[in-house]
């Protein structure tokens, strides 16, 4: 085993020496992600929303409801979605935002929680600086939003439920909805067609797919290469098998194949914004499509004559299976022929299994994208590697 | 140079390389038609023959690189075929063509190989540097062969067949390409290993270098093995003749047609140069030659009358010079 070890790491070393890897790997998936949230995502949405700084003061202290929404907001805060100070009194917090410390205020009265129980009128004060109108608006809407919930939750008369069905995330939305109106539409619309993927997520996890295409090739690729300056001969006279280095070979794809996904992810994650979940989950299906790319590319590269042939069939299937699973323009909800045929990719399955597990529910969620992205890779590595071994003489 | 090498006691070990009627065809290409022949511990047997002859395709067979569609070969008692890896261990192959990593180093490609070969920690690392000094790189070892010469990437070419200290050093062509100081330092390590009792298989187009190291030689034409034997049996063959080498240009193919007619002319062939006849008495005959030549259309500038070599054996066995 420790032979296939060293074919691989020596492989990989000239690949990083080589450098075109990092383009594709990372630098190019990179760019097209960020321009595609631009684009049509709510790009930078979260940084935008940090820019608000609220002030909170509550003189409803120990009131269930009014604590619900201090941890609301605190939850907020420290998702960095806004910044929170909180004031001993309403003049201290008058005094804030005046004084242009905080963007807004809220001030909660006193005896608000029992009076929501009890079914009388109350409400969050919101404290607005004139000169900052967008900001009022948004902090009046979620204002406006969290007494919503405080109403139809109370109507039902289930106080409780309202510390449940709050979400911090349901309130910046709302808010933002308020003030800007379009981008988070435009999410929520591109969300539909692969379930609950955000912007910057869902464009992420197309360009790391798009790309890793045109890396995952490199193990027949290397193949061609090595016969081509007869290292390979050199190989095939030491005591090493045909069947290792073919191995090693298959490997070294899969390696650089998970490897520019895995890096791709670490880096549109703090980049991009782009949320992965369960990565235990996350690095199976990221494993299973980088076989079934691997596998698709070297059965199609595998008709080359030469290595500059098979790395422009790898472009080729690249560039196509990019279009067709849907990387950058969902196709599942669109033409129904095209949406059929978009199942054939590794793409497809990939972004349907992120889908599903951005919802929360394990490995159960994901079971169908799993195992067919293991069946095309069974398959088609299969299929290749046998087509491989005539290439392993001089 | 044409001092005889003393060949190893015949009576030694049991044969290192044992070929027996190797056979390989690509398509209507019948390669090597029947190859056979045996090299013991400690002896340097030299294949020869021109371009095409089949040469590198036997090599690549006996390296196990290539799969034989005929034919045994056995290393060290053990038959070798492309899938016996453990008997591979046994033959360190130098291919014909430069076999390097372009964006290692000269030490990457050497630590490398060698852990191809199985070697590993202290041992691997003094082997590497060994072959570093033996190849004359130390000083350039952790450059990128890219930025070799063609000679140094020649030498650590050889160098990698050498680290794992192989029972049969398989050599295709080592120097071609190489300076003719690294050239004597190349063949003159090659002859410290075969007096060191390893068993050497070199192919060549260089006469002088077959001459000076091999002890057998196997003279090797369209796939087929036409005569084997030391230099001075094989010389033998040609008998009391003298070799005339003619420095030449003009309608060479008339020239040769015409000057073999002549009698006393055995065999007349092309060469790089000129033109090479087997004649049995070179000084009755020359002006005759001269004559024949001139009305021939070609206009020869020089003339050397030698002792018969390799090169005349080829001719007399085939007709054809061994450089055409
Ligand atoms: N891979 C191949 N495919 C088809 N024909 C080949 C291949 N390799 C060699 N041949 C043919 O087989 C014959 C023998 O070639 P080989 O390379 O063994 O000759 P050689 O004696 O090593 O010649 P040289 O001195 O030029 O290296 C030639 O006719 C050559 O064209
Ligand atoms: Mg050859």
């Amino acid at each position: 085993m420790r032979d296939i070890g060293w074919i691989v790491l020596k492989d990989l070393r000239q690949q990083v020496r080589d450098r075109t890897i990092f383009i594709f790997g990372l630098i190019a998936p990179l760019a097209i992600a960020a321009a595609l949230s631009l684009a049509f995502g709510g790009f930078f949405q979260t940084e935008e929303a940090v820019v608000f700084e609220f002030g909170v003061s509550n003189a409803d202290a120990g009131g269930p409801i009014s604590e619900a929404f201090s941890v609301a907001m605190a939850e907020l805060e420290s998702e960095g979605l806004i910044g929170i100070t909180f004031h001993r009194d309403r003049p201290s917090l008058d005094r804030a935002v005046e004084e242009g410390e905080v963007d807004a205020g809220f001030f909660i009265p006193d005896g608000y929680s029992r009076a929501i129980v009890d079914g009388s009128k109350a409400e969050v004060v919101v404290v607005a600086n004139p000169e900052a109108p967008v900001i009022a608006g948004v902090a009046a809407s979620m204002a406006e939003q969290f007494a919503l919930e405080v109403a139809s939750a109370s109507a039902a008369g289930a106080t409780l439920a309202i510390l449940a069905g709050f979400t911090p995330e349901q309130m910046v939305q709302a808010g933002l909805t308020a003030s800007q109106a379009n981008p988070p539409a435009r999410v929520a619309s591109l969300e539909a067609e692969v379930r609950q993927l955000d912007g910057p997520t869902y464009y992420s996890a197309g360009a790391a797919m798009f790309f890793m295409v045109f890396v995952v090739g490199v193990g027949l690729l290397s193949l061609l290469e090595e016969r081509k300056r007869h290292t390979l001969a050199r190989l095939l006279s030491s005591p090493v098998s045909p069947g290792r280095i073919l191995a090693a070979k298959f490997i070294l794809s899969i390696t650089v194949g998970v490897g520019s996904v895995a890096l791709f992810m670490l880096f549109s994650r703090f980049l991009l914004g782009a949320r992965w979940v369960e990565p235990p989950i996350t690095a199976l299906l990221v494993v299973a499509a980088v076989g079934a790319a691997a596998g698709i590319v070297s059965l199609v590269a595998g008709w080359a004559r030469t290595s500059e042939q098979a790395q422009n069939f790898q472009s080729v299937v690249a560039v196509a299976m990019g279009i067709l699973g849907g990387t950058f323009f969902p196709i599942s909800g669109g033409d129904s022929f095209l949406a059929t045929l978009s199942l054939a990719t590794p793409h497809a399955w990939f972004m349907r299994g992120l889908g599903d597990l951005s919802g929360g529910g394990g490995l159960g969620v994901v079971a169908l994208p799993l195992v067919v992205l293991t069946c095309m890779a069974a398959v088609t590595l299969t299929i290749s590697v046998l087509g491989a071994r005539r290439r392993m003489r001089p | 140079m044409n001092t005889p090498v003393t060949a190893p006691a015949p009576d030694a070990s049991p044969s290192v390389l044992q070929v027996e009627d190797l056979q390989k065809s690509y398509g209507e290409i019948h390669a090597v038609k029947g190859v056979s022949f045996e090299i013991a511990p400690g002896e340097n047997y030299g294949l020869l023959g021109p371009n095409g002859a089949g040469k590198t395709t036997t090599i690549q067979m006996i390296a196990g690189v290539l799969a034989a569609d005929g034919g045994r070969v056995t290393v060290c008692g053990k038959e070798l075929t492309t899938t016996t890896t453990s008997v591979k261990s046994h033959i360190g192959w130098v291919p014909q063509e430069v076999a390097l990593y372009d964006r290692l180093s000269a030490r990457e490609n050497l630590a490398f190989f060698g852990r191809m070969q199985g070697l590993s920690g202290k041992e691997l690392a003094n082997r590497v540097e060994e072959v570093l000094h033996l190849t004359a790189l130390a000083d350039r070892a952790g450059d990128k062969t890219i930025k070799f010469s063609g000679g140094m990437r020649r030498r650590l070419n050889i160098g990698i067949g050498l680290l794992h200290q192989p029972d049969l050093l398989i050599l295709d062509e080592p120097t071609v390409g190489v300076d003719v100081q690294s050239r004597a330092s190349i063949l003159d390590q090659v002859a410290e290993m075969t007096r060191q009792g390893m068993a050497v298989l070199y192919t060549t187009h260089y006469i002088e270098e077959v001459e000076r190291l091999c002890h057998r030689v196997g003279i090797i034409d369209h796939g087929t093995m036409i005569a084997e034997g030391t230099r001075a049996e094989l010389v033998k063959m040609v008998g009391e003749r003298d070799q005339v080498l003619i420095t030449a240009d003009g309608n060479l193919s008339e020239g040769t047609d015409r000057i073999s007619e002549l009698d006393g002319v055995h065999q007349a062939g092309i060469t790089n140069e000129g033109m090479e006849l087997l004649v049995d008495d070179a000084t009755p005959l020359l002006p005759r030659v001269f004559e024949t030549l001139t009305r021939s259309g070609v206009a020869a500038s020089g003339v050397r009358v030698e002792e018969p070599d390799l090169e005349a054996v080829f001719l007399h066995l085939t007709g054809r010079a061994l450089r055409d």
